[in-house]
């Protein structure tokens, strides 16, 4: 499903599309909208095929992925691995199937289809390739199936991604989760997982998340908090800025509420040149001279200030990074209400 | 009549938590998402046209729907059932005018009322052809308030939403026995009509009407019978006295939303959101309110009227050529009457 290691040619969603409305900051006229309309139109149907109803914990959706029948879904959807369950198809052919692993930090699971057949399926699109911004569209079987009204539709904008999660303005409900989120090219780049309280503001699993965990869950392992690679990586201490590279070492574009960085009136312009006397020479050095303190250390920054002028030198006290990032638990949601 | 299991309170969806201090700071800009102020401005002209044939309703300087005008004569159309128990009407003309409104006839089987104001205060839809549509094609509505344009897409196939009749709000015992004598009442669902008019738990209903009741499937079956708000003769047996009333049977609707998940994740929807014909599926978040309204596709010409808002992910509308000709009756009849 995914190529080992970084997938080639992988490239953003809106280069491949030929009309300008996909790098546009907003659609500009009825024109415009109508382009949106038509590369959707052009690949929904192949996109609603490869979608499925998974009958386990209760009623979710999922997406076919190879011919075989693998079927990605959330984890919350697929459930215990190793579980008999069922899926049904957007004809209502109840298939029988088996959940495999599934992650508990990331929410993403699978099940295999477990009837031999050729199945209708879907191209999962490389990591990283929708951004902030871009147009996608969600199918999925909100409320569960209903063959006379079909697979649900709904069409959106990236509002945020991170490593594990694209928030979109796709709306969703109960029964969504675990269906495909698509780029305008009909790929797969996300998973419907969790809902806020506002209606066009949801959250799918990336497709990043599903490779990082792709073999163990493949074998039916459960990948916790605790050992994924998110964790691992990240064990440094935390400052708290987002940043950009600069000809002069990293340029500040945001900066945490309460962080360290803000105590240290750190602020959105600064460059940050130096951590303990070493020149920072891209987001990588940064990285890694940040992350070879721990949390309760401190480190000597040298910033060129944006707003006040010239070079300072400032102390900081890397916090703990799981005090600010929320923590990737199993959000398993709402109890089912008993009359 | 006891609450039937729906797969929907079962499907899966977790909440998750409020965004972090740190997504917040590169999220996509509202005005840019789906129904972002600069965004909805792509529909152009078919915006202006939805503006102008759609009259906010207020009742006691509270808005209650949408109107549509269907004619330069003054006649509107609203959502019949967001009528019920409201007096003197008032709808807001284009202009700002606030004016009296009659109500000249309604249609409860489709939801449709027709109203009258002054003769050429607004201007009338122009109908368009709701087979054009597909799944995919744009649309848009007024909300309540002026600068409140709605966009989104047809979201799933157009077919009929079978009936939902009224109900009772009486939880009965599963474990009770049939009993000759009746049915017992083990308790009451929020807003229980029964409860209203004096029926006590422990109660055992005895007749529906003019049928003896002696089973919990024969009392559902009778009550089914029967729509929202239709007055039903009941006899209760409590102790050795028999009582007769008469319940005016609530919305599935405003018994049961609260117990079922979805519904609670959907915030306000339409009491009435059940027993149409035929409808167009969309995805257009208006609060109930907003419902009478015109649905206009991109070139401006009204595709629908929105009859329900029915959860988080849909909207009903009933299609153009089903109002057109609900109108055209009532219009006669209305006529009729007055002659």
């Amino acid at each position: 499903m995914f190529a080992s290691g970084a997938p080639s040619g992988a490239r953003p969603a809106k280069e491949l599309l030929e009309h300008p409305v996909f790098r546009k900051q907003i659609p500009e006229s009825p024109e415009d909208l109508m382009a949106i309309q038509e590369q959707v139109r052009s690949v929904l149907d192949r996109a609603k095929a490869a979608t499925v109803c998974v009958l386990s914990n209760g009623s979710g959706s999922g997406v076919i992925v190879s011919e075989d029948g693998l079927v990605l879904t959330a984890g919350h959807v697929s459930g215990e691995p190793g579980k008999d369950i069922h899926v049904m198809m957007p004809d209502g052919t109840k298939l029988k199937a088996k959940s495999l692993g599934r992650s508990a930090a990331a929410d993403s699971g699978l099940v295999q289809i477990t009837e031999e057949g050729e199945y209708p399926f879907v191209e999962i699109a490389p990591p990283a390739t929708v951004y902030r911004g871009d147009w996608i569209f969600s199918v999925g079987h909100p409320g569960g199936f209903d063959k006379e009204r079909g697979i649900v539709l709904r069409v959106g904008r990236v509002i945020h991604r991170s490593t594990d999660t694209i928030q979109t303005d796709c709306k969703l409900i109960g029964g969504d989760s675990g269906g495909p989120l698509f780029d305008m090219l009909g790929r797969v780049v996300g998973i419907h997982s969790r809902v806020s309280k506002k209606d066009e503001q949801n959250y799918h699993v990336t497709v990043r998340a599903f490779k990082r965990d792709w073999d163990r869950m493949m074998k039916g392992d459960i990948v916790t908090v605790d050992d994924s690679y998110a964790k691992i990586d990240r064990k440094g201490g935390f400052l708290g800025v987002k940043r950009v590279p600069h000809p002069q070492g990293v340029l500040i574009t945001g900066v945490v509420e309460n962080s360290p960085a803000a105590d240290a009136k750190l602020r959105p312009g600064d460059v940050i040149t130096h951590i303990d006397g070493s020149k920072v020479e891209s987001l990588n050095s940064f990285r890694a001279l940040v992350n070879s303190h721990g949390p309760g250390e401190t480190i000597l920054l040298s910033a060129i200030k944006r707003w006040e002028g010239g070079t300072k030198e400032v102390e900081v006290t890397l916090g703990n990074r799981n005090d600010f990032v929320p923590a990737k638990e199993p959000r398993n949601g709402l109890p089912i209400p008993t009359p | 009549m006891r609450r039937t299991p729906v797969l929907a309170a079962l499907a899966a969806l977790a909440i998750a938590p409020p965004a972090s201090a740190q997504s917040v700071l590169d999220e996509l800009h509202p005005d840019l998402r789906l129904n972002g102020s600069r965004t909805v401005r792509s529909f152009g002209a078919a915006g202006d046209d939805a503006r102008a044939s759609t009259l906010p309703l207020l009742a006691e300087g509270k808005a209650i729907a949408l109107a549509t005008a269907i004619d330069p004569a003054g006649h509107l159309v609203t959502k019949a059932s967001e009528l019920e128990g409201v007096e003197a009407i008032r709808a807001i003309a284009p202009g700002g005018e606030e004016l009296e409104v009659q109500v000249l006839a309604s249609d409860p089987k489709h939801d449709l009322a027709l109203l009258k104001i002054e003769a050429g205060k607004a201007d009338p839809v122009r109908w368009g052809n709701a087979d054009s549509l597909v799944q995919g094609s744009w649309v848009a509505a007024m909300g309540h308030e002026a600068e409140s344009l709605t966009m989104g897409v047809i979201s799933a196939t157009r077919r009929e939403i079978k009936r939902r009749p009224g109900v009772l709000g009486v939880n009965l015992d599963p474990n009770d026995d049939p009993d000759e004598l009746g049915v017992a009442v083990a308790g009451f669902g929020p807003n229980s009509p029964a409860q209203k008019e004096g029926v006590l738990e422990g109660d055992l209903i005895i007749r529906v009407e003019d049928e003896e009741i002696s089973s919990r499937s024969q009392l559902a079956e009778q009550i089914r019978k029967f729509d929202p708000l239709d007055e039903v003769r009941i006899k209760v047996l409590r102790g050795d006295e028999g009582i007769p009333m008469t319940v005016t049977l609530n919305y599935m609707s405003n018994v049961f939303d609260m117990l079922d998940r979805n519904q609670r994740m959907s915030g306000q929807t339409s009491k009435r959101k059940a027993g149409f014909a035929d409808v167009l599926q969309h995805e257009l978040p208006l609060p109930p309110k907003a419902m009478g309204g015109p649905l206009v596709s991109l070139d401006g010409a009204a595709v629908g009227i929105n009859i329900a808002r029915a959860d988080r992910v849909t909207t009903f509308a009933l299609p153009a050529d089903l109002v057109v000709r609900v109108a055209e009756d009532l219009r006669e009849r209305a006529a009729k009457r007055d002659r």
